[in-house]
């Protein structure tokens, strides 16, 4: 009888242990799935179209009318909240204001289907019915708001498609006829600067036509508020469109945001720099870290010699990885960055400029820091490579009187390429992902140019770049609206995440089919 | 034939490529060692001038011609001025000739022969304190200007009653006001006048055969009677005085005032310091230098934590401004008649020459005890632990490390106490009970939390902040609460169950009720919350708790986005520690009658052990050193404080912060560059001690 309840008081102790250790996978599972999906939820509904709700309430026993935004929270279940938090364009500034409204308050709440939001280049937001058009101030009835707009977005076109680039030809003609001594009275001259001013002034007036429309904008009290179109980003009537639609819109949102030029306020524009940014050091990082991360390997795998060195280097390797990464960061700008640097503008440009170019952080020892960062990376990754190369094919090649060499560059490398692939992929999701150390070697909030551009010499090594984990780290200190999503913060943390999931994913099934490959093909 | 001699070359070509080759790829993998070396060696080169001294070499002599009797030195050295004083009533600037080995005459101003004219100077600037016969005081700022003195207005007063008699008089200046002594046949007469506040000039009368010294900003005047030092204020409160043993032989304010020197006859050298008495600025002791010789002149220099004392004895001694400490002297052949102190030079006027020197290492003064020791700063209560780099007038830098290294630690050590168990126990169920299929699909998902990258779990969890409500912190109280409970009962009903049917085995699908259970502990924990404590407005737990003195980025937090952060690291080398326990081991413990349970207790979890303790020591380290995290969901604020509610800044956050505004070579950036040292030893040391934890624990079965 003892024995048996003893046997029995182990069962359980079994099952609340087993219960236990899965609880605590389960919740380590649980985190990692809801912590994606917060963000990609996060960011897409940023993107998404909120409808806007007109909102009749008294304050100070006044009658108010406003269009806002409130959650589905409190939609789902009105009777249960006392309050309701509206959030409102600023007037004045391109944030959102929050205010909440004791429920006794409320009088209505609708959805009237005519409000629109109206987006300006500027990042304001404004909600409102569309009024009249308004030509030279003057209401036209000749033409709808969905035409004026077409016809603004033709004559900015023309404008910055054809005629600056002629503008652009005809300057350099009559730059070069100056260079050459030529008089500006001859003929061939005034020919080409009558052009030259025939052709301002006719984008000084296709201007002129684009600043005359206007539209009127009607808030919820009735207040008439006038918008140039040229200021109009885009507007949409939020209340009529469908599911179906607003994922057009978010798509369209998405390309837009990804394609236009970033603003210092984190309000208004795109992160179409950062990306690049990212991918541009990612790439020359790319560049540095293969090369040497693979002989590294090979050396490690096939060259060295078993002593003490090749344990010390393999030691290093090891604690290369675990340093932490600000501390590269640190060495980054000491070393590279006032050291070589420094070095440099006093070889190539001593006394010549005024601050410094290579000597100040810049793409280039970016990528050099986050390379050295990355390389145990793909050192490790090709080595595990390596050795999943079978053994007999590499006897057979030496059987077969190959040297070393030859081995090594037919035989071990190609088949070792998932290897080399899955540490270069792990390593660019690594790089990308990074951002301490970056901090000090020459990603900045904004930076105003391209790291790549038209410019000779086209790709500016020196130049300081954008980055997209920066410009969340940035973006946190900046704006935070986490209700509605008002900040693009959320976006670019949804694709950063979703850029290195999917590097790593790949990487993960490239190295699983390697395993496949050799762990069944090949006997030992 | 022909064809032969081809082979044979061919052969050699092959040979030496793959000579070249192998030593190519040799060279290749000495990189790493270059790699780590370099980083140790630039690391180290930056943060070890820290330990030596400052340095004061002879930058230039400039012999003077003519005696002259100099008032001012400016920077010489990139084109200031010089200015004296001759016996034809003229102002004279000098300047230094363009190979700077002459000192050339380039201006005079003349002044009228019966007034008396002073030169003070503030913040490098010479400033002429000219006092007419009929007590118009007139005071200027004197600049060079196109080769000549520019005299810019800065005030005026006329001085009541003003005899035109005195033996001689005292100026200083501050920002704001400036004080003036004249020294009258039997008592001086000391005025303090606010710049711009004409009438408002205070008095105060000594006798004459005190010395007096003029601590303009605080508008205090120090009278040294024999071995009394008193401080007499403009306002009906009584002097403070100090006494000393001995005689007082010359007191020197520094700091803007914030404290001064008081030299005695025999060498001692006493320090007293602004510090804040509940609420009250009152002098205290700081510290007392022995043997040093009298004091004749004394900087410092504001950025870092250097005093410069020139002795009687003609002696420079580099001291510790904050703790006292000597750090090297240095001999000068002979006493300068005049000496002062621009930028990193010290100018030491002889007879017959001017002497330049340059302080070279001035971070060197920043001390052991600077870095770890509590030490008495200007305005403070008590001797403290303090990281505060920006310094400003009267406030010097205050480099301890304690405050950063609390932070790590504490910011390291918490995020353990919410990975350890989170990771271990998944580690246990993944690597031990769970069946092959599904542990290829689960481990890969966990470890792909590793790869989120960090940035972004700091800017969710400090958006979380803003948004953090009450009503979110109940839910997730409960449901803590809930499940042990919840865990236990099941427990019981699985156990029921299996008694009942006789059959014991771990399936995946004993999984499911598990999820159950959580979703339930989150539901409970909502409808409990709600039913119990909702709190309608959603107001913030933390005032609630912890008061206003309590901070919003909080240690709380941090433990919680750190230890998300490191539980994959964890749990990766784990997992793999317990999954390759061999196989045998076990089959052994089951064929000797243990169960499931006695076998993961006794035989797995004690095999494993060494590489779970190397887990841990990984995942600390990583912890240590990760950044953005903290930089991001703390305030950042050096506190030296273990307290869950309270802020941090650890080591790596710091370097985010400070390194990129930090002068190259300046005493902030040398130590900043030791704590980057510091975090890779530390890490280093761990990484190795974990790895050779690791592999011994890996060769031990391997040899079975």
């Amino acid at each position: 009888m003892t024995m048996s309840s003893s046997f029995l008081n182990h069962d359980f102790r079994a099952f609340l242990a087993i219960n236990i250790s899965a609880f605590f996978m389960l919740v380590v599972l649980l985190l990692m799935l809801s912590l994606v999906s917060v963000v990609i939820y996060l960011g897409a509904s940023h993107l998404w179209e909120k409808d806007i709700y007109l909102v009749e309430f008294t304050s100070n026993s006044h009658h108010k009318n406003r269009y806002v935004l409130i959650s589905n929270q409190w939609l789902s279940n009105v009777e249960k909240h006392s309050s309701l938090s509206i959030s409102y364009p600023d007037p004045k500034r391109s944030a959102f204001d929050k205010l909440t409204i004791a429920s006794s308050d409320i009088v209505r709440v609708t959805k009237p289907s005519n409000v629109a939001s109206w987006y300006l280049h500027s990042g304001q937001v404004k909600f409102g019915a569309a009024g009249r058009v308004l030509e030279d101030g003057n209401a036209t009835h000749d033409i709808t708001l969905a035409e004026a707009v077409e016809k603004i977005g033709l004559a900015e076109q023309h404008i910055s498609d054809k005629l600056n680039e002629r503008l652009l030809r005809l300057h350099k003609v009559i730059a070069q006829l100056d260079k050459e001594g030529g008089v500006s009275s001859a003929p061939k001259y005034q020919r080409y600067q009558t052009q030259f001013n025939d052709l301002q002034a006719e984008i000084t007036r296709l201007r002129a036509y684009i600043a005359k429309f206007e539209v009127e904008v009607i808030d919820a009290t009735g207040n008439i508020e006038t918008i140039k179109l040229k200021d109009l980003l885009r507007f949409s009537y939020v209340n009529q469109l469908n599911v179906f639609d607003k994922v057009v819109v978010v798509m369209s949102n998405f390309i837009q945001l990804f394609t236009s030029t970033s603003a210092t306020n984190f309000q208004s524009g795109g992160f179409f720099p950062a990306m690049f940014g990212t991918l541009t050091m990612v790439l020359l990082m790319t560049l540095f870290v293969t090369p040497l991360g693979v002989l590294v390997a090979v050396y490690l795998h096939e060259y060295a010699p078993r002593s003490w060195m090749t344990s010390l280097i393999r030691i290093s390797v090891n604690n290369l990885a675990g340093v932490p990464s600000i501390v590269y960061g640190v060495f980054g700008l000491g070393f590279f960055v006032y050291g070589v640097g420094g070095q440099i503008d006093q070889l190539l440009f001593a006394d010549r400029l005024r601050s410094p170019t290579f000597g100040a952080p810049g793409l280039l020892w970016a990528s050099l820091t986050m390379a050295m960062l990355t390389l145990p990376v793909v050192i490790v990754a090709t080595e595990e490579g390596l050795k999943r190369v079978p053994k007999n094919l590499m006897v057979g090649s030496y059987a077969l009187g190959a040297t070393k060499l030859e081995t090594v560059w037919r035989i071990a490398l190609p088949l070792a390429s998932p290897g080399i692939l899955t540490g270069v992929i792990m390593a660019i999701a690594r790089g990308a992902g990074e951002v301490a150390p970056l901090l000090l070697v020459g990603a900045v909030k904004f930076a105003p140019l391209l790291p790549v551009d038209g410019t000779y010499p086209y790709v500016h090594l020196e130049r300081q770049f954008m980055h997209l984990g920066t410009f969340i780290f940035h973006g946190t200190f900046n704006s935070l609206d986490p209700e509605f999503g008002a900040s693009m913060i959320f976006v670019s943390c949804m694709l950063l995440l979703i850029m290195v999931l999917c590097l790593n994913l790949i990487a993960i099934s490239v190295r699983n089919k390697l395993r496949a490959r050799y762990s069944t093909a090949v006997p030992e | 034939m022909i064809g032969v001699n081809e082979s044979k070359r061919r052969n050699l070509h092959r040979v030496r490529a793959d000579k070249a080759a192998k030593f190519l790829i040799t060279l290749g993998g000495g990189i790493v060692l270059l790699m780590l070396g370099s980083m140790i060696w630039h690391l180290m080169k930056v943060a070890t001038p820290l330990a030596s001294t400052p340095t004061l070499s002879i930058e230039q002599q400039i012999p003077l011609t003519t005696p002259l009797s100099i008032e001012f030195i400016g920077d010489l050295m990139s084109g200031g001025m010089a200015l004296s004083f001759d016996e034809h009533c003229h102002l004279n600037a000098y300047q230094l000739n363009a190979s700077k080995q002459q000192l050339v005459k380039i201006h005079s101003l003349p002044f009228l022969c019966s007034s008396k004219v002073k030169l003070a100077e503030f913040r490098g600037k010479p400033i002429l304190f000219h006092l007419s016969k009929s007590g118009h005081l007139r005071i200027d700022q004197l600049r060079l200007e196109k080769q000549r003195i520019n005299r810019q207005f800065m005030a005026s007063m006329l001085i009541d009653n003003f005899s035109g008699n005195i033996e001689d008089w005292q100026v200083a200046v501050a920002e704001d006001q400036i004080m003036i002594a004249l020294e009258h046949q039997t008592q001086w007469q000391v005025l303090l006048s606010k710049y711009g506040v004409v009438d408002e000039v205070k008095q105060l009368s000594f006798d004459v055969e005190n010395t007096i010294v003029l601590m303009p900003r605080l508008g205090r005047a120090v009278i040294v009677n024999q071995d009394r030092v008193e401080l007499h204020g403009f306002n009906s409160k009584p002097p403070e005085i100090f006494e000393f043993g001995d005689h007082v032989a010359k007191v020197v304010p520094v700091f803007q005032d914030h404290g001064f020197f008081v030299s005695l006859e025999k060498g001692q050298l006493v320090k007293w310091l602004l510090v804040n008495k509940e609420g009250t600025f009152v002098f205290h002791r700081s510290f007392v230098l022995e043997r040093i010789g009298r004091l004749k002149d004394y900087w410092q220099d504001e950025r870092e934590h250097l005093g410069i004392i020139l002795t009687a004895q003609g002696t420079v001694n580099f001291i510790n401004s904050v703790s006292g400490e000597k750090i090297n002297r240095i001999e000068l052949e002979s006493l300068p008649v005049f000496s002062q102190k621009v930028e990193d030079n010290l100018y030491f006027q002889h007879d017959d020459h001017i002497e330049v020197r340059h302080m070279g290492n001035k971070g060197a003064a920043i001390n052991l005890s600077s870095l770890w020791d509590s030490l008495l700063y200007t305005g403070y209560q008590e001797p403290a632990f303090v990281w505060q780099s920006a310094s400003s007038e009267g406030i010097e830098p205050k480099y301890s490390l304690i405050p950063l290294v609390i932070g790590s630690i504490k910011s390291a050590f918490y995020a353990l106490v919410v990975a350890v168990p989170l990771s271990l126990g998944a580690a246990i169920y993944s690597g031990y009970f769970l069946s092959t299929a599904n542990r290829r699909l689960i481990k890969p998902t966990i470890e792909l939390l590793e790869a989120i990258p960090s940035v972004v779990i700091g800017f969710l969890l400090s958006v979380w902040l803003i948004s953090w409500s009450i009503n979110a912190i109940y839910i997730l109280l409960f449901s803590i609460v809930f499940c042990p409970f919840l865990l236990v009962i099941w427990s019981v009903i699985q156990h029921y169950i299996v008694t009942k049917r006789k059959i014991f085995s771990v399936q995946d699908k004993d999984l499911w009720p598990i999820v159950g259970i959580i979703l339930l502990a989150i539901l409970l924990g909502y409808f409990a919350g709600s039913f119990a404590f909702w709190d309608e407005r959603g107001g913030e737990l933390l005032q609630l708790v912890g008061g206003e003195a309590a901070s919003r980025k909080n240690t709380l937090v941090v433990a919680v986005a750190l230890g998300i952060a490191i539980t994959p690291t964890i749990y990766t080398l784990a997992e793999d520690a317990i999954y390759d326990v061999p196989l045998h081991y076990q089959q052994a413990s089951f064929a000797l009658g243990a169960t499931q349970l006695q076998t993961l207790q006794k035989v797995v979890l004690k095999v494993a052990l060494p590489g779970l303790v190397s887990a841990v020591m990984l995942g600390f380290g990583r912890a240590f050193g990760e950044t953005m995290i903290v930089l991001m969901v703390t305030g950042n604020t050096p506190v030296s404080d273990w307290g869950l509610l309270s802020g941090l800044r650890t080591l790596g956050a710091n370097l985010a912060i400070e390194l990129p505004h930090s002068e190259v070579g300046s005493g902030l950036y040398r130590v900043l560059f030791l704590t980057a040292l510091l975090l890779f030893f530390f890490t280093f040391v761990i990484n190795t001690i974990a790895e050779s934890i690791r592999s011994r624990f890996y060769s031990r079965y391997d040899n079975v």
